[in-house]
């Protein structure tokens, strides 16, 4: 085993998903994710990025490898374990899955309740975590009364009842406009800000390219590139990655064109990459 | 601790009422099964006290002649010791029953002389042997009388009979009605899924999960007992009322036992179908 592999945040070493016997989810995935990073999983449908992520969550359990999460081996965990592990991590799921006939405020605080907190917990917390995804002014609204992007936020923000230090989301973005989808994306980049540690998995590659962050490409259940936020590739498969929208070759070029009008002569604002992303909502651009 | 249980048992109530109509019928199903067995017990409580009255179907009663002598009834009953399948011959003298009888009934039996003859009452042990020994017996000259499968006892019987039926229909009502029960807590746990989704993924408790909808079934089994002990209450009213106005005299009945084991009877079947309803689908995956 690979010592270098066991000091990360999130390590796995050649890791195996088979489905079926011809139907792979995942072969040989090797990665290391430190604490507090953002990273983007990007890929064609069936790639692997959400079995990856359900990795994590156990959805999905691996046949060969070993998938360490904090220092734990998950393949010890038994189903039993489930519970305590999901406490420790917000998952954002693609449709949002609020309830329709609760408040903005009351979804928030059943899951909540439901995650085992007091209802005085709940009076104390609610607010503060309505503010930190920016929707505490639609605390009273019905998710039928939001747009997409407020719904995310909600479901963000019910992914953070436990003060999770790691937040999974699978195509967060997925059913949202390029506005919608951009303000999402700073509310994950605010939270990363303070140290917790974001995986999305996404095909937003616009979203994903202005984001400026590290970039896991996948094709096949195969990890075929690995790009940091300054353009060098720890891993990449050059012959599979340019046959990608997706491959992500130099995520450098992105970070400049956080100006979101890109190709036109807008000047790049001039802030700190983590935590100082502007609130307000890109124009949507042609790729 | 207390917390706890009051959103558990409130996600059990919001279930409830966003299903009413199942939740009806799962209730009425219940209720209706229940009284069958109820009903079956109550009669069975009533047939079985009057059965005590009667000579039951391995027994035999021999009446004598009131002329009958001593020494003759000690000579028949040693006759009858030497029959086949005959496993106890007890005589009851007449003195001995007309005593019995001014007790249990003072006022019939105070001023009559003793009309009671001699009798033997004759237990079996092979059954088969007792059609012959009855038409044996019934050819000597000393006796009178052979009670042996009367009419009343042929009825008795049926009635019997007819008690099982009931008995095997409120079985298969009672199954049926942990079969709706069942499917009240699937239907409820499709209706609910998005629910159960956002339990899942903030990490809940599969008990805190799974509580609501065990608590359902307890609370729909439950219901399905009272409204059975209601309907009980009803119907011994009115058998009581009727007795009364025939005159006969029949033992109380031991209602609130029976409530109460009718209501237990119905949560542990509401309990344990929606255990085994929520065994499956509400397992983390």
């Amino acid at each position: 085993m690979n010592k270098h592999l066991l000091s990360s945040y999130i390590e796995l070493d050649q890791v195996e998903v088979q489905y079926t016997t011809f139907v792979h989810g995942l072969r040989k995935v090797s990665l290391k994710i430190e604490k507090g990073e953002f990273v983007f999983f990007v890929g064609q449908t069936g790639a692997g990025k959400s079995t990856l992520l359900k990795l994590f969550t156990r959805e999905v359990w691996h046949d060969r490898g070993i998938v360490r999460l904090a220092g734990s081996d998950l393949g010890s965990f038994s189903r039993s374990h489930i519970p305590r592990l999901r406490q420790s991590m917000g998952i954002v799921p693609q449709d949002f899955a609020l309830l329709p006939k609760k408040t903005v405020w009351e979804n928030v605080a059943y899951a909540m309740r439901a995650a085992g907190h007091t209802k005085r917990e709940v009076l104390l917390k609610v607010p503060g975590i309505l503010e930190s995804v920016a929707i505490g002014h639609r605390a009273d609204a019905y998710p039928t009364e939001l747009s997409g992007g407020e719904q995310q936020r909600v479901a963000i923000g019910r992914a953070l009842v436990n003060n999770p230090p790691l937040i999974l989301a699978d195509e967060p973005t997925g059913n949202l406009d390029p506005g919608h989808s951009w303000e999402i994306m700073e509310v994950l980049a605010k939270l990363n800000a303070t140290g917790v540690t974001v995986l999305v998995a996404s095909h937003d590659i616009t979203v994903v390219e202005r984001m400026g962050r590290r970039v896991v490409t996948m094709l096949d259940g195969q990890i075929i590139s690995d790009t940091n936020p300054c353009g060098t590739s720890s891993k990449v498969d050059l012959e599979k990655s340019e046959a990608l929208p997706f491959a992500v070759s130099c995520i450098d070029d992105a970070i400049p064109s956080r100006n979101f009008v890109r190709g036109e002569d807008v000047e790049a604002p001039d802030y700190d990459p983590i935590g100082e992303i502007p609130m307000t909502t890109p124009e949507p651009i042609d790729v | 601790m207390f917390d706890r249980l009051e959103f558990v048992v409130s996600e059990a109530f919001v279930s409830m009422r966003r299903n009413s109509l199942l939740t009806l019928a799962a209730v009425i199903t219940v209720s209706i099964s229940l009284l069958l067995i109820g009903s079956f017990g109550y009669l069975y409580f009533r047939v079985d006290s009057y059965s005590k009255t009667v000579p039951n179907q391995f027994q035999m009663r021999v009446f004598l002649h009131d002329n009958v002598g001593s020494k003759t009834v000690d000579m028949l009953a040693e006759q009858l010791r030497q029959e086949p399948g005959i496993a106890n011959v007890e005589l009851i003298p007449k003195a001995l029953a007309w005593a019995k009888m001014k007790a249990e009934q003072p006022d019939i039996a105070s001023d009559l002389t003793n009309p009671l003859p001699d009798a033997f009452n004759i237990k079996f042990a092979n059954l088969k042997y007792a059609n012959s020994a009855a038409i044996k017996i019934r050819t000597w000259p000393e006796v009178d009388k052979v009670i042996y499968q009367t009419e009343e006892l042929k009825v008795l019987q049926q009635g019997l009979g007819l008690l099982r039926y009931i008995g095997y229909l409120g079985l298969l009502l009672f199954l049926i009605g942990g079969i709706i029960i069942f499917n009240a807590i699937q239907f409820t746990i499709v209706a609910r899924r998005v629910e159960i989704r956002i339990m899942q993924l903030v990490g809940a408790s599969l008990p805190t999960i799974r509580a609501p909808f065990v608590i359902e079934g307890l609370i729909q089994g439950a219901l399905g007992g009272v409204f059975a002990s209601w309907m009980m209450l009803a119907i011994n009213a009115g058998v009581s009322h009727y007795t009364g106005t025939l005159g006969l005299t029949v033992p109380a009945f031991p209602y609130w036992s029976v409530a109460f084991w009718l209501v237990i009877l119905g949560g542990i079947l509401g309990a344990t179908c929606s255990t085994v309803a929520t065994s499956t689908p509400l397992k983390y995956r």
